[in-house]
């Protein structure tokens, strides 16, 4: 396995990915069913003060109420899934590893789903699912606890196990659900859509995401030392009870509040760490802030082409599995090609 | 002058029958204390309870009069480095040599830091120093048994340790990496570094000439200058095998073979 000498250097490929993110936002804020010129856009942005006079203000209440929120969450959503994949992956040794792997996602589900049934509004549904997420965590980690051992793998098949559990919640909560009103709303929500963020729902979240994210980016360099085992790390100094606390913590708040605000979208958390490890290499100091730009951009792209493919918004959800289902196998034969 | 002593030491896995008992063990820098026996009877777990890596059930580690336990992992680190043996169980290290050695910097840096260029260049001058330069870009997982095992000790030197505790450095090598390594360890020595490594070959303690430990399959332990540990009927008890040390007369050497009517003999 030689590594091939990159022919950008990382900071290059930093910059290089920023630009293109600005860009596919800014495209991003184009596309739809009601489709706005780039030259809207750019005096939306370049008149902010005057709220744009020159724009109208059907596109002035698209663009402030609609697209923007939604253009936001997609970035930071992306970011925060793959950001969380790429630690739970460096931390768990395991490359297949995801950000619901802890039941989180699930768990998070679970959470909602309780929250439509009791009748709650937005809001209420936000807190049950973060709520529902955290303790789907805190209770894979209690498992690992009560069996008494410090490994990883353990952790992991706790999470399975959880995992499996609220799926059968899930089940559970659809079965008693009202077929008119509250199964579609869950279902809908289980497949993951960024239509209903709005900039205060949004804004409720990321307060969460942003300190969370900044943390496990301070803590990048820091996950080659915890992506050894366990002896190892402990004798070049590593106190891994409570780095691995913080790291599990951090990524599983990225992902519950990633999922209270658009539902479940799988995919993104296992796909974009190996794209961007195929592009930078293992280190994850490197590899962790490229694959937050990469699944950024990435959702950005699959939210644009569920909100133009067709007259209906088509779910976040089937697209990222349709999508990354073929990506995640050329990712693999790429790195064969690559690598070996 | 850096010393680790061991007093009493005994362990014991949950549930299971003592690994060992009593074991008392001196370190002192400058010094090569070899650890011999066979396999299973607790090497490496003994030499985990002495990295301050498992709590031993009874008995104590100090270093420099401070109990192992009270240090932090850094602390403990920043004196004592641990080379881990190459083994296929080992948790794969996907990224570059460059960026598997500049890991030894972690015990210097805080949480939340990454390495300097002072840390940097000084891997550099280290990874030029064992001619690994050409290499650094390089999987770890992709270069030869020996370069990994010279990025390992790369590694360690990083950590600006005092001891080096080296679980069985020579396992995966062929005899010529075998030996350079063996006497780069004897030059670590020289220049101050305390080092502990157990074998599986008796020649290799012979070889490097300075105290020798034996751990037997009864948990007997037993400590003393190579050359009073290191003979036929000693070994042969260690190993429950016919033994012997002789010597070479060209070379006054001592080695130890097995005897081929032993080797026609075994089943």
């Amino acid at each position: 396995m030689i590594l091939k000498k990159p022919r950008f250097s990382y900071r290059q490929f930093l910059i290089g990915s920023g630009l293109l993110l600005l860009i596919v936002m800014f495209g991003a804020l184009s596309v739809g069913r009601y489709p706005l010129s780039f030259t809207t856009i750019s005096h939306f942005f370049l008149h902010p003060l005057q709220l744009a006079p020159a724009v109208a203000a059907t596109d002035q209440q698209i663009l402030l109420e609609l697209r923007l929120p939604r253009i936001l969450a997609a970035a930071i959503i992306g970011a925060a899934l793959a950001i969380s994949g790429t630690a739970f992956q460096a931390i768990f040794h395991n490359p297949l590893v995801s950000p619901d792997l802890l039941g989180v996602s699930n768990g998070a589900a679970a959470g909602a789903a309780l929250a439509i049934i009791l009748g709650y509004q937005a809001a209420g549904i936000q807190i049950s699912a973060f709520a529902g997420g955290l303790l789907a965590v805190l209770a894979a980690v209690s498992i690992q606890h009560f069996l008494n051992s410090r490994g990883s793998l353990t952790l992991v098949l706790a999470g399975i196990i959880i995992s499996g559990f609220m799926q059968a919640v899930i089940g559970l909560l659809k079965y008693v659900a009202d077929p008119e009103q509250q199964l579609p709303s869950i279902t809908y929500w289980q497949l993951g859509s960024l239509e209903k963020v709005t900039l205060s729902n949004l804004g409720l979240n990321v307060p969460t995401l942003l300190l969370a994210g900044i943390v496990l980016l301070a803590f990048r360099w820091r996950l080659n030392l915890l992506s050894l085992n366990q002896l190892e790390a402990t004798t070049l100094g590593a106190n891994l009870k409570l780095e691995q606390g913080i790291i599990i913590l951090c990524a599983t708040v990225l992902t519950a509040s990633a999922v209270c605000l658009s539902g479940t979208i799988g995919w993104i958390g296992l796909v974009v760490p190996h794209a961007a490890r195929l592009v930078i290499g293992q280190n994850n100091a490197k590899a962790l802030p490229l694959a937050g730009i990469f699944g950024a951009i990435f959702l950005l792209l699959l939210d644009s082409l569920a909100r133009s493919l067709s007259a209906g918004e088509i779910p976040l959800g089937i697209l990222t599995g349709f999508i990354g289902t073929p990506l995640f196998v050329w990712l693999l034969l790429k790195k064969r090609v690559t690598f070996v | 002058m850096t010393q680790l002593i061991a007093t009493d030491l005994s362990f014991h896995y949950a549930d299971t029958q003592s690994l060992f008992t009593g074991i008392n063990f001196q370190l002192h820098s400058g010094q090569i204390h070899c650890i011999l026996g066979p396999n299973g009877v607790g090497k490496s777990t003994l030499l985990n309870c002495l990295a301050g890596v498992y709590r031993p059930t009874a008995g104590t580690v100090t270093l420099n009069g401070h109990s192992l336990r009270r240090l932090s992992p850094a602390q403990r680190s920043r004196k004592i480095a641990y080379v881990p043996q190459m083994s296929s169980e080992r948790t794969p290290v996907t990224f570059s040599l460059r960026d598997y050695v500049l890991l030894g910097r972690a015990p210097h840096l805080s949480l939340l830091a990454a390495p300097t260029a002072k840390d940097r260049s000084r891997a550099e001058a280290l990874l030029a120093r064992f001619n690994l330069s050409s290499c650094a870009q390089q999987s770890y997982a992709a270069v030869s048994g020996g370069q990994q095992q010279l990025a390992s000790i790369v590694r360690a030197l990083l950590q600006e340790p005092e001891l080096i505790i080296f679980d069985e450095p020579t396992s995966a090598l062929d005899v010529a990496n075998q030996v350079r390594v063996l006497k780069l360890i004897q030059k670590l020595a020289q220049t101050g570094y305390g080092i502990v490594l157990t074998t599986h070959d008796p020649n290799q303690a012979l070889l490097l000439n300075d105290q020798v430990s034996t751990l037997a399959q009864n948990g007997q332990w037993q400590s003393g200058p190579a050359a009073k540990i290191l003979t036929s009927s000693h070994l042969s008890d260690v190993y429950q095998l016919p033994l012997n040390v002789v010597t070479l007369p060209a070379t006054q050497q001592k080695t130890c073979i097995v005897d081929q009517t032993v080797f026609r003999r075994f089943s």
